[in-house]
């Protein structure tokens, strides 16, 4: 967790906090001990791979399910403790990923849903029911489409409805659950800029859960990386990318080339597995952190056989094997490429310009 | 159950039809005559017979007052038959689709217990649990009420053979909705009740309409459960079906028949909506499937 300088003006609205959340299905544990702080106003992706804890995160947030019961376990919204209050109470906005437009109403009744079963006291008049959607309607672009059913939208229309939808009641907070997900791969581009302009408009507090790196890398003010029940790492997206925390962040953000090594002294480590005993290392090196040579230049560098080249793309793609027997794939820009062409088969020598060390534990 | 498939599918299997014409032409007259000779015949044989005598002795089976009070009984058994299986088949359907809970499986299978028990089972359980000699027999004796050879013993029986009829045709439409409209409506602030009849009753409402017609043809058929437990009390313990067997058995023809007749038009009545009903949920289908506009590009 980042430590906040006694300089720094002291920001009194927090968004959301969450401590000490444990969450078990039977015998399965989704959630082990999560502690996060939402900012207020920032837009919070939670990643991580498929069965690690993002979606029962996000469901416990918006009041879905409930955290186990812990002498410490507390959810805070704007500083207010809600651990048990009913979704209704939270004031959240919720966008899933299949949409779960109500099929048998038109557009225009799926939006105003939210306000017509507000009880009499505080519903809205019908005009400025009416008004109030409209207005939404233009915010996702659709106002033509207000008498249509959900039936007859297409993906991409139907989540904009979804979150005109959520907008409606003027959540404190919007939460999105795989939002893009059953949509294809172009359209999904489109939203997710959309989404992200949306949000620098409205300012909502917003949490989106994917399972796409890229997604979030682009959309997110911060992401927490989540992996088995537990949060690997919270942080901007360049500190993510740039600075991973963990063996499994660098590995789940980008693609990535792994060495085994041994500590030697301090910092230093030797590549393979014949050098001194020594404490277990994993070297990490992004694909385009690796330098090609067709002659050896005295650097330390590894031996390989380039086994194929794809230069159909933004970057040449080569993957090479080690005379250790190890694939390691590397990736440059064209103009680089065009300085060294290399071929299937040829000779090269392969060095690291930019590496991660982790470190293995003795502890068994 | 209602058959979903899509009707596209039919113009295909035109198109790759290999047959001779005359075997075309041997199956489909084998399929109507078969359907002459076993129903439709008999069908209108029901008419024939009810009128051979003329209308004004048609009319008079079916006003004199053991007929009346048939026809009464079988209306209150139904009236209280049906709206009770609809709420056990919303709460069973909705337990099913919605909730795990330990004995699920079983109740499933319980539910189509009625279909499998002969009906004279269903009809006999109720003597052994609430005859003289029953089970609660002596009980129900010392306070005064009677159960069997009475009137609540027909509805109770009636309820039996007719409770799955809704919920079979609920749970499967339920499962596949799913409940995420109705976390949607949870989160917007619906209570409980607003998400019941805003959300899920629409949702379901051909369905629940199909299955309510399908229950209703049958407490105004059931025979076999009620015939048990009724005692063939004329004017007091009498369905429609059992007064036309005791017509039947008395030669009294076409007083039977008249009645019967009355049934036959019910279960026309029947057919007849619950096509229209099909047709209705298979072009609500299709028309979910298809009407799916290209994506439009968002402009800024």
């Amino acid at each position: 967790m980042p430590v906040r300088s006694k300089s720094a003006p002291r920001r009194t609205s927090l968004g959301i906090e969450l401590r000490s959340i444990n969450k078990t299905f039977g015998t399965y544990s989704a959630l082990r001990d999560v502690n996060l702080d939402i900012k207020d106003g920032e837009l919070m992706a939670l990643l991580g791979p498929s069965g690690s804890g993002k979606t029962t995160l996000l469901r416990i947030i918006a009041g879905l399910e409930f955290p186990d019961a812990g002498p410490s376990a507390a959810i805070l919204f704007n500083g207010e403790q809600i651990d048990f209050a009913k979704p209704a109470q939270r004031q959240v906005g919720f966008v899933f990923q299949h949409y779960a437009l109500f099929r048998t109403m038109s557009v225009f009744e799926n939006v105003a849903f939210g306000l017509r079963v507000r009880p009499k006291k505080l519903r809205p008049s019908e005009n400025a029911i009416r008004e109030k959607v409209t207005e939404l309607l233009q915010l996702i672009q659709l106002e033509g489409l207000a008498n249509r059913y959900p039936s007859q939208l297409s993906g991409g229309q139907r989540q904009r409805v979804a979150l005109a939808r959520a907008l409606a009641i003027e959540p404190k907070i919007l939460l999105l659950d795989e939002p893009f997900g059953a949509l294809d791969a172009k359209v999904r581009q489109g939203l997710r800029r959309w989404l992200r302009k949306l949000h620098d408009e409205i300012h909502i507090t917003s949490v989106l859960v994917t399972h796409d790196q890229e997604e979030a890398l682009e959309v997110a003010d911060r992401i927490v990386v989540m992996n088995q029940a537990r949060i690997e790492q919270v942080g901007t997206p360049d500190e993510v990318f740039h600075k991973p925390a963990s063996p499994f962040v660098m590995d789940f953000l980008g693609n990535v080339n792994l060495f085994h090594g041994r500590r030697l002294q301090g910092e230093q480590v030797a590549l393979g597995k014949s050098a001194e005993d020594g404490q277990a290392a994993k070297i990490f090196v992004r694909p385009h952190d690796l330098d090609l040579d067709v002659e050896d230049k005295g650097k330390p560098a590894i031996r390989a056989a380039v086994q194929r080249v794809q230069t159909a793309g933004a970057l040449v793609k080569i993957e090479v094997l080690t005379d250790a027997g190890e694939t390691v794939n590397v990736e440059m820009p064209h103009e680089r490429f065009r300085l060294t062409p290399v071929k299937k088969d040829d000779v090269v020598f392969v060095s690291l310009r930019d590496v991660r060390v982790f470190f293995e534990d003795y502890s068994i | 159950m209602v058959d979903r498939s899509p009707v596209r599918e039919n113009a295909l299997s035109v198109a790759v039809q290999t047959e001779p014409v005359w075997v075309r032409r041997a199956v489909i007259a084998t399929a109507l005559v078969f359907l002459a000779v076993v129903l439709v015949v008999p069908l209108g044989a029901v008419f024939v017979e009810a009128f051979r005598k003329g209308v004004g002795l048609y009319w008079k089976s079916i006003t004199e007052p053991a007929a009346l009070s048939a026809i009464r009984l079988t209306l209150i058994a139904t009236a209280i038959a049906v709206p009770v299986n609809a709420i056990f088949g919303l709460a069973a359907s909705w337990a099913i689709a919605r909730f795990d809970f330990a004995g699920k499986s079983l109740l499933l299978t319980l539910i189509d217990l009625p279909f499998a028990v002969s009906p004279v089972i269903s009809g006999l359980i109720y003597v052994l649990l609430f005859g003289a000699q029953g089970w609660f027999g002596p009980w129900l004796t010392s306070h005064n009420m009677r159960v069997i050879f009475a009137v609540p013993g027909i509805v109770l029986a009636t309820i039996f053979v007719t409770f799955p009829f809704i919920a079979r045709e609920l749970i499967p439409l339920m499962q596949e909705q799913g409940s995420e409209e109705e976390q949607a409506a949870i989160i917007l602030g619906a209570n409980g009740w607003q998400t019941f009849w805003r959300v899920t009753l629409p949702k379901i409402k051909w369905g629940l309409l199909y299955g309510l017609i399908l229950c209703n043809a049958r407490a105004i058929g059931e025979f076999g459960a009620v015939s048990v437990v009724s005692g063939h009390i004329r004017g007091r313990t009498n369905t429609m079906p059992l007064h036309v067997e005791i017509l039947y058995n008395e030669y009294n023809f076409a007083a039977s028949f008249a009645v019967a007749s009355l049934l036959t038009l019910f279960a026309l009545f029947t057919i007849a909506a619950k096509n229209g009903l099909e047709w209705r949920l298979r072009r609500e289908h299709a028309r979910a499937l298809e009407e799916r506009p290209t994506e439009d590009v968002l402009g800024h």
